[in-house]
């Protein structure tokens, strides 16, 4: 009896020194092929985070950075109560405000035509995403002379009672360039990702509601629309993010022979130029820094809100 | 049926247009030799040429940005594909202790907005005096979290039979990433490769503040000088520098348009 339990248990510690063996092998394995990646995204992403708000409690100016002193919540009190900043984040809600509703249904709309029986499908569809993968830079140099004065599409516009002016540099129409501009470059993607969210609504739903007699604007409404609930969640989530990120297309738009980022007045100002021309600039780093920290907080709670809620959908 | 079918082309047709017209518009600006002639069409062949090309190409730094754009984009990609996927595998197929500290830390910084680090990566590259070089260029944007993200999703649906039957050969756990599990991954890493290179080819903001002097700019970083500073103030001439520069964009893109729109389907399927 005795025999037998000492045996067993000398096979158990065999057993664990190999398993240990194995298992510290194992975890060799792993941190090898996590090391690169570890490293680098702990030094430029994570460290910088940290670094970054270290900064935004300081009055650091990369002119003279040895003179950086703590200065508490000075940044962000004073950003606060600063109109031009105030102004670009009005812009970019109103860029929200207006790009989103609008890019979405034209994405849903050009799907549902893209999804019928038609000729040419891939032809559309490989056109209508150019913009999406074109340099901003290349489409907002591009646009700034295409609805210059006299320009081609400034022209067309004249048909509709607009005047001829160079829409980059008059106060009323360069802002609404940008929103041209956003909703050119993505309604492409999101036009894809709705035909993806078409395709997986099943055929025999359709079927059914035409022999029961609906017109095929009752189908749309009835079937597609709210089928496709969570790709337009998506859509809109994705479109999102873009707009409070978008910086390239109206910096380069605004800067157009040499004026200030954000001109005419601060029209065409988004956050995020905002944070790059305090920073870039003027070297204001401390306060660009606070300014960065204000948009991160906006923009990483949309992005969580879109995690939580694909993932409790894909869950549930 | 069939006037809805043309009304059906109608709208797509007028879109594509849309869509087309910039690019049609600034390939035909490139070749007009006076910017006073870019808004009136005409039919005398005189009024075209190459000269604007001719131009970009001998007064600007334009090859080396094609230099700088074709290595930095180049080793970013390659180093992307190897680091993301070494962690992809890790997080989805082997087990170490804190692999589910790592998977979180993978997501948080997956949502962090890149906007935020502007200012401490230049900030560290000014202090270690590596503005304008390519480590400042390049070793910052070597890994990405979605990269990451995206092979794990990939490795934790990989069949586990042929690591097994590769232990069973003997076969380290390294040997097996590298000769089994990466091969066959080639259409997570396609997709993978394609937003990346793109990402980056296009990226703006980063290069824009790391490269100073004219001849570390990227591509983007140069068309900009060209078409918003005192560099030429000519549209014609400009329109040239972006058809330069837009080309190789294009070209990748019809090579791979069945992979961009693979990939863009399947982010809509997962919604």
């Amino acid at each position: 009896m005795q025999n037998v339990s000492t045996q067993t248990q000398a096979t158990k510690v065999k057993g664990k020194q190999k398993i240990s063996r194995t298992k510290l092998k194992e975890i060799g394995t792993g941190v090898f092929l996590m090391a690169p990646f570890l490293l680098i995204a702990g030094i430029f992403i994570f460290y910088p985070i940290l670094y970054s708000l270290q900064i935004s409690f300081q009055n650091f100016s990369y002119l003279n950075p040895s003179a950086a002193e703590w200065v508490g919540l000075e940044n962000y009190k004073k950003l606060l109560q600063d109109t031009t900043f105030l102004t670009a984040i009005w812009n970019t809600v109103k860029l929200l405000i207006i790009v989103l509703p609008i890019q979405t249904l034209i994405s849903l709309v050009l799907a549902n035509l893209l999804n019928s029986k038609i000729k040419g499908k891939s032809f559309f569809r490989i056109v209508f995403y150019l913009p999406y993968i074109t340099s901003p830079i290349a489409v907002g140099a591009v646009m700034v002379y295409l609805f210059n004065q006299d320009g081609l599409v400034t022209r067309f516009f004249t048909l509709f009672g607009l005047e001829n002016v160079a829409w980059y540099t008059d106060g009323d129409y360069a802002f609404y360039l940008i929103v041209l501009i956003i909703i050119w470059t993505q309604i492409g993607f999101y036009t894809v990702i709705y035909l993806s969210g078409l395709q997986s609504i099943p055929e025999d739903l359709y079927e059914a509601a035409r022999i029961d007699g609906a017109s095929k604007l009752q189908q749309f409404l009835r079937i597609t629309v709210p089928l496709l609930k969570p790709t337009t969640f998506l859509v809109l989530f994705m479109g999102g993010l873009a707009t409070l990120q978008i910086f390239e297309q109206p910096y380069v738009v605004s800067t157009t022979g040499g004026a200030l980022p954000g001109s005419p007045g601060d029209s065409t100002l988004t956050m995020v130029m905002y944070l790059y021309t305090q920073a870039f600039k003027y070297f204001e780093m401390g306060y660009a820094s606070a300014a960065a920290f204000i948009i991160f907080v906006m923009i990483f709670s949309l992005t969580v809100l879109q995690y939580l809620f694909f993932e409790r959908k894909n869950k549930g | 049926m069939n006037t809805k079918r043309i009304l059906f082309y109608l709208v797509l047709g007028l879109t594509a247009f849309v869509m087309l017209l910039p690019f049609i518009w600034t390939l035909y600006a490139s070749f007009v030799k006076q910017d006073l002639n870019v808004d009136t069409f005409s039919f005398d062949l005189a009024q075209y040429g190459i000269d604007n090309f001719v131009y970009i190409i001998t007064q600007s730094h334009i090859a080396d940005w094609y230099k700088n754009s074709i290595f930095v984009t180049g080793v970013i990609t390659i180093c992307n594909l190897l680091f993301n996927s070494m962690a992809g595998y890790a997080l989805a197929r082997v087990r170490f202790p804190g692999k589910n500290i790592m998977f979180f830390f993978t997501l948080g910084i997956m949502m962090v907005p890149v906007q935020i680090l502007l200012i401490p990566i230049f900030v560290m590259m000014a202090k270690m005096g590596l503005i304008n070089t390519y480590f400042a260029l390049i070793v910052p944007f070597m890994v990405n979290p979605f990269g990451v993200f995206l092979m794990r999703q990939f490795f934790v649906g990989f069949p586990s039979e042929l690591e097994e039957a590769a232990k069973m050969d003997g076969l380290s756990r390294i040997a097996i990433f590298f000769k089994i599990a990466l091969p066959l991954a080639k259409p997570a890493l396609i997709a993978q490769a394609i937003f990346i290179f793109v990402w980056n080819w296009n990226s703006f903001p980063f290069p824009s503040i790391l490269a100073t002097q004219p001849d570390m700019f990227t591509l983007p970083v140069g068309i900009y000088q060209i078409t918003n500073t005192a560099y030429t103030s000519s549209i014609t001439k400009s329109m040239a520098g972006v058809v330069l520069m837009t080309i190789p964009t294009l070209i990748f893109f019809m090579v791979f348009q069945k992979h961009f729109m693979k990939s863009s389907m399947n982010t809509g399927v997962k919604g």
